[in-house]
C-alpha cells in the first residue's frame, strides 16, 4: 500500500488556478522529492493533505485513509514540517515537545522517552532548557524536525526544508532526513536540486499545477530525451574536419578543441563518431558521455 | 480534552511568563486599595486643599462611597486593561503561523478557541474578584458598619459585563488579522449597550445596565428581578459570542 | 507634613504596587535591547514618570515578543 496518493486535486484562489490535477504516488519507506518553482503549488498541495485547506475537487489519501478538510483524524499518521516553523518563543523545547505529545495523547514517560531521543538527534540537547525565542532558524528547522516526528510519523511532510538556511543548516537537515528514512516515507518540497540528489530516491516535478514527471532518479534519467556527449580532441586543426563529417547532428563547439553533441540515442552516434575518428586519423584527448543532471531533467521538462 | 487541557497550560504558561498576569494581578490589586482609600480621604484632602474662607458641606463617608469607587474604577479601568491584554490572543497565533504545528499534531481547533476564552475568563475573573476581597477587606478597617445590601449580586452582574465584552474582544480577534479586531467589536457592542440605555423601551435589556446601575441595587432603587432582561441578555451574547468564535475559527484557511 | 504622616500608612500598599511595576519594567526595559515599538530611552522616562499606566504601556506595547 502507497503512504500517500494523491488524485486529481485542483485547487483555485480567486481566479488564480494554483492545481490543475495533481496526482502522486508515494510508496512506504522512501524519501520523495517534490520539484518545482516558487509558486507551482508545493506548499498548496502539501496543505491540502494535512487537511488545513480545502480542495476544490480530487482526493487524498494517508495510509489509506481519506483527509477531510478541517478533520485533522489522517494526520495521526502525518508529522509536518512547515517551510519557516515557529514556536512558542517563551517555551524551552523540552516544553514544547512536551505540550505537542500531550496533544497527540501520549503518556508521561513515553514523552520523556521519545523528545529525549529527538533531542538528541536534531542536535538540540545541550540547548533543551533554552528559550525558543532565541533560537536561530536553523535550530527552530531542526526542533520542527523533533516536533513532526514526535508521534512517530508514518510520512513526514517538509515543506522546503532547506530554503531558508545556510550551507551548514542545510547539511544538518539533511542529515537529519536521511537518518529518519528507515523509520518513515519523507516528502520534500525544493527548489534546490543538489538537496534532491542527495537524499530522495524518488521525485516528481512539479509546474504549473501538475505534476510532469515523476518516479525513481533512475527511471527519469533514463526516460529523458536528449543525451549530451563531450569529445575533447588533441589537435585544434581536428576540429573544422570532424565538424565536416558530423554535419546534420546537434554539435556545438565549447572551446578550440572540444565538441559538445546532442542527440536522442547517443550511443549510436558514439558509435559512428568512434569509427570517424579512427578514420581519420584523429586524436582523442577524452570522450565521455554526460549523466543527465537533474537540473538538465527539470529544465527540459519543465520547457 | 488532552489537547484542551494542554493547551489551556501553555496558555497559562504564556500569561505568566509574558507577565500578562503579573500585570493584572498588579493592576487589580491596586484598583483594590484604591478604592476604599480614595472614598474614605478624599473628602479630606478636598477640604484640606480648599481655599481658606469657602466651604462646602461633604458628608461624612460611608463604605457604601468605596462600593461606588469600586464600581466606578474595576469594570471600567480594570476592563480597559484586560481587553486590551486579550486584544491579540487569537490573532496574533494566527498571524504568526504558531498553531501550524500543534494544529497538525491533531489540536482540534475547538480546543484551541476555547483554551484562549478559558485563559481569558479565568484571569478575568480571578483579577476582578481579587479586586473585589481587597476592596472588601480594607473597607473593613475603615468602617465599623460594613453590611452592605445586595452587594454579591452587584458584583456578579459587573463580572458578567466583563465577560461579555471579553468574549466580544475574542470574537474579533479572530475575525481580524490584527489587534484592532477585537477592541472594534467590544468597542461596537459596548456602544450599541450605551444606545440601548437611553431609549426608553428597550433599556432594560442593555448589558450596559449590569455596570452601570450596580449602586441603585446596592441602595435599593432597583431590585435584582430588574436586571434579570440585561444579565439573560449579556449571557446569550457571551455564548453566541462564544458559538460565533468557534465556528469562524473552524473555517480558517490557515 | 502632618498630612502626609497621616496618609502615609493607608497609601502604602498602592505606593509598593507602583514601585513595583516601575521597576519590574525598568529592569526589564534594561534587560533587553530590541522593543516593539519605540527605544530605551523613551521606554525609560515612560516607565518612570507615567505612573501605571507607564509600565503596562512597556509591557503591551513595548516588550518584544521572545
Amino acid at each position: 500500500m502507497d503512504t500517500l496518493e494523491v488524485r486529481g486535486l485542483t485547487k483555485r484562489f480567486g481566479q488564480n488556478e494554483v492545481l490543475k490535477g495533481v496526482e502522486l504516488l508515494v510508496p512506504r519507506h522512501c524519501v520523495y522529492g517534490l520539484i518545482g518553482q516558487n509558486g507551482a503549488g508545493k506548499t498548496t498541495t502539501m496543505r491540502i493533505i494535512l487537511g488545513l485547506l480545502a480542495q476544490d475537487a480530487g482526493e487524498v489519501y494517508v495510509c489509506g485513509e481519506k483527509v477531510k478538510y478541517g478533520e485533522t483524524k489522517t494526520n495521526r499518521f502525518v508529522g509536518y514540517l512547515p517551510d519557516v516553523p515557529e514556536f512558542y518563543g517563551f517555551m524551552t523545547p523540552e516544553e514544547y515537545l512536551r505540550l505537542c505529545g500531550r496533544i497527540c495523547g501520549m503518556e508521561h514517560a513515553q514523552i520523556r522517552e521519545k523528545s529525549g531521543e529527538l533531542l538528541e538527534l536534531s542536535g538540540l540537547k545541550e540547548n533543551r532548557k533554552k528559550r525558543i525565542g532565541g533560537f536561530s532558524r536553523g535550530m527552530k528547522q531542526r526542533l520542527g524536525i523533533a516536533q513532526a516526528l514526535l508521534n512517530g510519523p508514518k510520512l513526514l511532510i517538509c515543506d522546503e526544508p532547506t530554503s531558508a538556511l545556510d550551507p551548514v543548516g542545510r547539511k544538518e537537515i539533511l542529515d537529519i532526513l536521511e537518518q529518519v528514512k528507515e523509520k518513515t516515507t519523507v516528502i520534500f518540497s525544493t527548489h534546490i536540486l543538489s538537496d534532491v540528489e542527495r537524499i530522495c530516491d524518488s521525485v516528481a516535478f512539479l509546474h504549473d499545477g501538475t505534476i510532469i514527471q515523476d518516479g525513481t532518479l533512475e527511471e527519469l534519467k533514463m526516460r529523458h530525451i536528449v543525451d549530451t556527449m563531450i569529445v575533447e580532441l588533441c589537435r585544434q586543426e581536428d576540429v573544422q574536419r570532424l565538424l565536416k563529417k558530423l554535419d546534420g547532428l546537434q554539435v556545438s563547439r565549447q572551446n578550440k578543441t572540444t565538441l559538445v553533441i546532442h542527440a536522442k540515442d547517443i550511443y549510436t552516434v558514439q558509435h559512428r563518431l568512434m569509427n570517424m575518428l579512427a578514420d581519420g586519423q584523429i586524436a582523442v584527448e577524452k570522450l565521455e558521455i554526460q549523466e543527465p543532471s537533474l537540473e538538465n531533467l527539470f529544465m527540459e521538462a519543465v520547457r | 480534552m488532552k489537547g484542551y487541557i494542554a493547551f489551556t497550560k501553555k496558555e497559562f504558561m504564556e500569561y505568566f511568563r509574558s507577565y500578562k498576569l503579573l500585570i493584572i494581578l498588579l493592576v487589580f490589586l491596586l484598583l483594590g486599595f484604591m478604592n476604599p482609600i480614595s472614598a474614605k480621604y478624599l473628602p479630606e484632602l478636598v477640604e484640606n486643599f480648599m481655599p481658606a474662607g469657602m466651604h462646602m458641606d461633604i458628608p461624612e463617608p460611608v463604605i457604601a462611597d468605596a462600593w461606588i469607587q469600586f464600581f466606578k474604577n474595576v469594570p471600567q479601568i480594570g476592563l480597559v486593561v484586560m481587553v486590551i491584554m486579550s486584544s491579540g490572543v487569537v490573532s496574533q497565533e494566527l498571524g504568526r503561523g504558531t498553531l501550524l504545528p500543534v494544529l497538525t499534531k491533531g489540536l482540534k481547533r475547538k480546543a484551541v478557541w476555547l483554551s484562549k476564552f478559558t485563559g481569558v475568563a479565568v484571569l478575568w475573573s480571578i483579577g476582578y474578584y481579587l479586586s473585589f476581597a481587597v476592596t472588601y477587606f480594607y473597607s473593613a478597617l475603615f468602617w465599623d458598619e460594613t453590611a452592605v445590601p445586595e452587594l454579591g449580586t452587584a458584583v456578579f452582574f459587573a463580572w458578567l459585563f466583563g465577560l461579555l465584552l471579553l468574549s466580544m474582544v475574542l470574537l474579533g480577534s479572530t475575525m481580524s488579522k490584527s489587534y484592532a479586531g477585537g477592541l472594534l467589536l467590544a468597542g461596537a457592542v459596548l456602544l450599541a449597550g450605551m444606545l440601548m440605555s437611553m431609549l426608553h423601551g428597550v433599556s432594560r435589556y442593555s448589558p450596559v445596565r449590569l455596570a452601570s446601575e450596580n449602586m441603585s441595587l446596592i441602595d435599593g432603587t432597583l431590585k435584582a428581578e430588574d436586571f434579570l432582561p440585561a444579565a439573560t441578555v449579556a449571557a446569550v451574547l457571551a455564548v453566541a459570542a462564544v458559538l460565533a468564535g468557534i465556528a469562524l475559527f473552524d473555517k480558517k484557511q490557515l | 507634613m502632618d498630612a502626609l504622616r497621616e496618609y502615609l500608612p493607608v497609601l502604602l500598599p498602592v505606593i509598593i504596587i507602583e514601585l513595583a511595576l516601575a521597576v519590574m519594567a525598568l529592569v526589564h526595559v534594561l534587560r533587553h535591547p530590541h522593543y516593539k515599538t519605540g527605544n530605551r530611552v523613551l521606554w525609560v522616562i515612560v516607565v518612570l514618570f507615567v505612573q501605571i499606566i507607564g509600565p503596562i504601556a512597556y509591557f503591551v506595547f513595548g516588550r518584544e515578543d521572545s
